[in-house]
C-alpha cells in the first residue's frame, strides 16, 4: 500500500494538472458520470474556464494517462471568495440528455429497418453527435416505428435500452456511447484486506431478498383421457373425475349425453362441478350400463424446489413464480434451481475503500476478500467515486444477480398473478426438488521451512562441488541432521486450533489439559496453556484471538518476540502488537476466576465443526 | 509483499475434480517450485512470480571468463571475494565491471564473444539468466534513472542477437538475478537475425547517468551465466510424502532441497504443483527470505485439511 498514484487534468487540451487542488468523479452503471474539480484561483492565468470545453481526468501507477476516469464537457464554473474555482462537470451522455429531437424511424422507410441498436446508433451518431459502440440487436427485435417528438435522445435511447434488455453507458477510456447486452466485465485484479483495502469494509445482509423455497408454475398444457371406470347402478347420479375438465364428453351405454347447467339449460343429461370435479346425472344412469367420461384437462408444469440449508440458517422464504413460456419439467427445474442458486442468501452489500488499483469502473464484477471477516465473494460495483488527493477508491457494492425480475412488489403485478391464478387449474400435480447444498473447505493448515546447516568437514556429499572433495571432505563423519525451523506461516495467516493433534501445544509449559480426544483445553484454578510457535518469520502489525464455546473465564496473552514480553488482548478484537520481530507469535491463555474453565469447539446441532478451540488472525 | 499461505483456485479444482469426477484426468500435485522475489500470494495465481531452478541446468559461463570491455567501459577482473555459488559450480570466482569513466559514453559495455571457447553457447529454447551485483546505494546512483538502465545480448554477435532490458527500479542494490524468466531465449526481443545454433555473444550493457561515472573492483559484478528447462524448475515430493490422517482428514507434504540444490538463492515462496500437460499450481506459500547455499538443507512441510 501507500504507492504513488498520477493524475493528469486537461480542460480544452491544457494542461491544468498543477493548478488542481482535489476532484471527486462518481462513475454509476447506466447514469451520468459527475465530477467536480477544484482549482486554485491562479488557473484562470493559464486558461480561460467556460462550459462546454472537453475536461479529461486520467491516473494511473506507472504514468499519469495509464486509465481515463473521465471525459466529459464543463458545466458549471464557481468562483469561490477568490480562493478557489469549482468546475462541475458532466461526461458525455449529458450532451444526449440536452439533446431535444423530433424524428422518426419507419421500419419501411428508414435505412435502420427497425433495427432497434441500428436506430440506437443514429441516434448516438446523428443527432447526438457522439461515437456509438452498438451491439447488433438483429432482425428478430425490431419495432415497426419508433417516434420522437421533442423528445431527449438520452430518454429514448433508455427507452429503447429496456426493450432490448441492454445496457446504456458512456465509457471515457474508448471514448464511445456503448449500447450492447447487459452483463458484467470481471476485473482481473482481486481486492483484499491487508493488501488493497484501505480499511475493514462493513457487510450488510439484506434477508428479504432470500429465496428459499419456490414453486414454480409454468405453462399450462391441455391433454386428453378417457374414463371408463364407472358403471351405472340406477342409484348414483354423482361421479368424480380425477382431474378437472375442459371439456368433456359423456357416454352412457356407448351413447353420448347432453351436458348443461342446473337452473339455466332447459333440458340436459348432466352437469359438471368445475370446482369439485364432479358430474352430476340429472337421472341415475341404469344399472350395469357403462358409463365413459372422454374430457381434455389442463397441466401445468409445476415444481417446487427448497433448500434445506438455507432454510435452516435463515428460516422459510417462500415464493411462487408464474412462467408461461416454461412447458417442460426439464426447464421448471433449472428455473427453480437457478433461482435457490441466486436468493439462496441474503443480499450483500458494502462500500469499500480501495487502494492503489486501477482500471476499475462502474459495471464491473470484482472478487472481494475480507480474510479478517471471512468474507469472499464476487460482486458487481454499483458505484465507484475516484477521489484525490486522497487516492482511495469508494465502491458500493453488492451481490445482486442480473435480473431481480423475481421481486414483483408492485400493486398491479399482484393483480396480474391473481388473474392469473384464476386459470390456474387446481390439479395438484406436482414435482418436487429436493435441494442439498453442502460447503466444504479445504485449507491450507501451515506451511513450516525447516533449516539443517550440514558440516562439510564430517560428510561425503556426492556431486557436491566443495562436499566431495578427497582430503577434505570425510566418509563416515559424525556429522548429525538438525532441523531448525526458520519459517512458518498460517494458512491464511490464521492459525485455527482444533486439537487433533499436538503440533502447536506446548506440553513442557502447559499446565492445563490439551485432550486430542475430547478436542478441547480444561482447565483447573489458575492454570495456563500455551501454544508452541504458530508463527516465525513474520513481523505483525495487528492480531485477534477467537476462542471456540467458553465456559469459565480467561485471560489471552500474545508474544510477537519470541516470548520475550507478552501483551494481554481482548477477545474477538483486532489489536495492535506492541512488540513483533519475527522471532516467533505464541498464544498464552490463563484460567482467570479461581475456579473451572473449558475451551471446547463449536458445533452445529449435527456435529460438524463451525468454529475451532482457538483461532488467531494474524496480520503483517 | 505481504506473506501468505493460501490454496489457489487452481489447487480447489484439483480437490474437486479428483473427489467427485470418477474419469478424473486432472493429476494430484507431486512436485514443488521455489522461487524468489515473491509477491503477496493471491487466490487467482498459477505460478510463482518468480521460479528458479533447483537443479543445476547448464552453465554458460561460471564467471571466471574474463569479459571484454568496450564504449565506456573496460575489461573485467577476477574477483574472488564477491561472488555467486550454484548451478553445481565451485569457482568461488565473479567478474569486476570496469568502467574508468574516461570518453564521452554513458554507455558501458562487457563482453564474450564466443562463449565456446570461454564458457558454453546458449541454447534457443531454454530461458537465460545471471547474477548481477551493485555494491550499494551510491554505485546504484549512477544508473540511468528513466529508460533502459541494463540490457543484456546473446546471440550471434553484436548485430544479431536476442535481448532485455532493464530500467534503474527493476534493479536494487546487492546481487540481481537478471532473468528472462519463463521467456525461452529465441522468444526474446531479437535484432538482426540470431543463428539459434550459434548463440555464442553474451553482453551486459549498463548506461549510466553521465559518461564520467566510474566502477571499480568490486562495485559492480557479474555472475554465473547459466540457463535450465522447465524440468529443472520442479522437485517431486519427499520420498513417502504425501501422508493422509483419514481421522483428522489431513494431508502431509513434504519437499527437500539438498545442498546441491536451488544453492544461491534468497528463496521466499513456495509452491505444489501437478504433473498435468500444462501444470496446475496448487497452492503458495510465501515467507521472508531465507537464503539457500551449498550448506544447507531446506525441507518444507505442508499440511492440509478439509474442516
Amino acid at each position: 500500500m501507500g504507492e504513488q498514484v498520477l493524475h493528469k487534468i486537461t480542460i480544452a487540451g491544457v494542461d491544468v494538472t498543477n493548478y488542481m487542488t482535489n476532484y471527486t468523479v462518481i462513475d454509476t452503471v447506466e447514469d451520468i458520470t459527475p465530477a467536480k474539480i477544484v482549482f486554485i484561483q491562479d488557473i484562470i492565468s493559464k486558461i480561460d474556464l467556460e462550459d462546454q470545453q472537453e475536461v479529461i481526468i486520467t491516473r494511473g501507477m506507472t504514468t499519469s494517462t495509464d486509465y481515463t476516469i473521465f471525459r466529459g464537457y464543463v458545466a458549471s464554473v464557481n468562483k469561490n471568495y477568490g480562493t478557489s474555482i469549482i468546475v462541475e462537470c458532466f461526461d458525455k451522455l449529458w450532451i444526449l440528455k440536452r439533446k431535444i429531437v423530433s424524428t422518426s424511424y419507419d421500419k419501411n422507410i428508414d435505412s435502420q429497418a427497425g433495427v432497434v441498436s441500428a436506430i440506437a446508433q443514429d441516434l448516438i451518431e446523428t443527432h447526438g453527435g457522439l461515437t456509438a459502440d452498438v451491439e447488433a440487436s438483429g432482425s428478430i427485435n425490431t419495432s415497426d416505428k419508433v417516434i420522437l417528438r421533442n423528445n431527449s435522445v438520452y430518454e429514448k435511447l433508455k427507452e429503447l435500452a429496456k426493450f432490448l434488455d441492454y445496457d446504456l453507458y458512456y465509457d471515457p477510456s474508448t471514448d464511445k456511447v456503448n449500447f450492447k447486452t447487459r452483463g458484467f466485465t470481471t476485473f482481473g485484479t482481486t481486492i483484499q484486506t491487508g493488501v488493497n483495502l484501505a480499511e475493514l469494509p462493513t457487510w450488510e445482509y439484506d434477508y428479504s431478498t432470500i429465496i428459499n423455497d419456490v414453486t414454480i408454475i409454468g405453462g399450462l398444457q391441455e391433454v386428453e383421457t378417457t374414463d371408463t371406470s364407472n358403471t351405472g347402478n340406477g342409484v348414483t347420479t354423482a361421479y368424480t373425475l380425477d382431474n378437472t375438465p375442459e371439456s368433456i364428453k359423456v357416454f352412457v351405454n356407448s351413447v353420448l349425453k347432453t351436458g348443461g347447467i342446473s337452473s339455466q339449460t332447459a333440458s340436459f343429461d348432466y352437469s359438471i362441478d368445475k370446482e369439485t370435479n364432479i358430474v352430476t346425472f340429472e337421472t341415475a344412469p341404469p344399472n350395469t350400463q357403462s358409463i365413459e367420461f372422454r374430457y381434455s384437462y389442463l397441466i401445468p408444469v409445476k415444481v417446487r424446489q427448497r433448500n434445506d440449508v438455507s432454510i435452516n440458517k435463515y428460516g422459510t422464504y417462500a415464493y411462487e413464480k408464474k412462467i408461461d413460456t416454461i412447458v417442460t419439467n426439464d426447464d421448471a427445474v433449472s428455473k427453480s434451481t437457478e433461482i435457490m442458486t441466486k436468493f439462496d442468501d441474503p443480499l450483500v452489500k458494502s462500500s469499500l475503500r480501495v487502494v492503489n488499483v486501477m482500471g476499475m469502473q462502474a459495471g464491473y464484477e470484482i472478487s472481494v476478500v475480507d480474510t479478517i471477516q471471512d468474507e469472499n465473494r464476487t460482486v458487481k460495483i454499483r458505484r465507484i467515486t475516484y477521489n484525490y488527493p486522497v487516492s482511495i477508491d469508494e465502491l458500493d457494492i453488492d451481490d445482486a444477480p442480473l435480473y431481480t425480475d423475481y421481486f414483483l412488489k408492485d400493486e398491479i403485478v399482484r393483480r396480474l398473478r391473481d388473474l392469473e391464478k384464476r386459470n390456474q387449474t387446481t390439479n395438484t400435480l406436482i414435482t418436487q426438488v429436493i435441494n442439498k447444498k453442502r460447503d466444504f473447505k479445504p485449507r491450507r493448515r501451515y506451511m513450516k521451512l525447516q533449516k539443517d546447516v550440514v558440516d562439510l568437514a564430517n560428510s561425503w556429499i556426492v556431486g557436491h562441488p566443495i562436499g566431495s572433495i578427497v582430503g577434505t571432505n570425510l566418509v563416515g563423519g559424525t556429522y548429525t541432521s538438525q532441523d531448525v525451523v526458520q519459517k512458518l506461516v498460517q494458512g491464511n495467516m490464521t492459525y485455527e486450533e482444533y486439537a487433533y493433534d499436538t503440533d502447536f501445544h506446548d506440553s513442557i509449559n502447559s499446565t492445563a489439559t490439551f485432550s486430542t480426544v475430547t478436542n478441547d483445553i480444561t482447565f483447573t484454578s489458575g492454570q495456563v496453556w500455551y501454544s508452541g510457535a504458530i508463527d516465525i518469520g513474520t513481523t505483525l502489525s495487528s492480531i485477534r484471538v477467537d476462542l471456540g464455546t467458553v465456559v469459565g473465564t480467561l485471560k489471552i496473552e500474545i508474544s510477537s518476540n519470541g516470548k520475550t514480553t507478552w501483551q494481554t488482548v481482548n477477545e474477538a478484537s483486532l489489536i495492535g502488537v506492541t512488540t513483533s520481530d519475527g522471532t516467533g507469535t505464541y498464544i498464552r491463555i490463563t484460567e482467570n476466576a479461581a475456579t473451572t474453565a473449558t475451551i471446547d469447539l463449536t458445533q452445529d446441532s449435527l456435529g460438524q465443526n463451525t468454529e475451532p478451540v482457538i483461532k488467531v488472525l494474524m496480520v503483517e | 509483499m505481504a506473506n501468505g499461505s493460501l490454496l489457489l483456485n487452481k489447487g480447489k479444482e484439483i480437490i474437486i475434480d479428483r473427489a467427485y469426477n470418477s474419469a478424473t484426468t486432472i493429476t494430484a500435485p507431486s512436485t514443488f517450485k521455489v522461487g524468489i522475489s515473491s509477491g503477496t500470494p493471491a487466490l487467482a495465481d498459477t505460478d510463482l512470480d518468480i521460479a528458479v531452478p533447483i537443479t543445476n541446468g547448464t552453465v554458460l559461463s561460471d564467471g571466471q571468463d574474463t569479459l571484454t570491455g568496450s564504449s565506456g567501459a573496460d575489461n573485467s577482473t577476477d574477483n574472488t571475494t564477491t561472488f555467486k555459488e550454484g548451478a553445481g559450480v565451485s569457482d568461488a570466482t565473479s567478474q569486476n565491471l570496469l568502467a574508468d569513466g574516461t570518453g564521452t559514453n554513458v554507455l558501458k559495455i562487457w563482453a564474450i564473444s564466443d562463449l565456446s571457447t570461454n564458457g558454453t553457447k546458449a541454447t534457443a529454447t531454454n530461458p537465460i539468466a545471471f547474477w548481477l551485483y551493485i555494491k550499494d546505494a551510491t554505485e546504484y546512483a549512477k544508473l540511468k534513472a528513466t529508460g533502459t538502465a541494463l540490457e543484456f545480448k546473446i546471440g550471434t554477435d553484436s548485430s544479431n542477437y536476442y535481448s532485455k532490458t532493464f530500467t534503474k527500479a527493476n534493479l536494487a542494490a546487492g546481487w540481481n538475478w537478471i532473468t528472462s524468466g519463463t521467456t525461452a531465449v529465441n522468444a526474446m526481443t531479437e535484432t538482426g537475425t540470431a543463428t539459434d545454433a550459434d548463440l555464442k555473444y553474451f553482453a551486459v550493457e549498463v548506461t549510466t547517468t553521465v559518461a564520467g561515472d566510474t566502477f571499480a573492483a568490486g562495485e559492480l559484478l557479474y555472475d554465473l551465466l547459466r540457463q535450465w528447462a522447465t524440468s529443472d524448475l520442479t522437485k517431486t515430493f519427499e520420498s513417502g510424502y504425501p501422508t493422509i490422517n483419514t481421522t483428522k482428514y489431513e494431508v502431509e507434504i513434504r519437499g527437500k532441497l539438498t545442498t546441491t540444490d536451488a544453492n544461491g538463492f534468497p528463496l521466499d515462496g513456495f509452491g505444489l504443483e501437478n504433473t498435468d500437460a500444462t501444470a496446475l499450481m496448487h497452492s503458495k506459500d510465501t515467507y521472508t527470505d531465507e537464503s539457500k547455499s551449498s550448506t544447507d538443507q531446506f525441507t518444507y512441510v505442508i499440511k492440509d485439511r478439509l474442516v
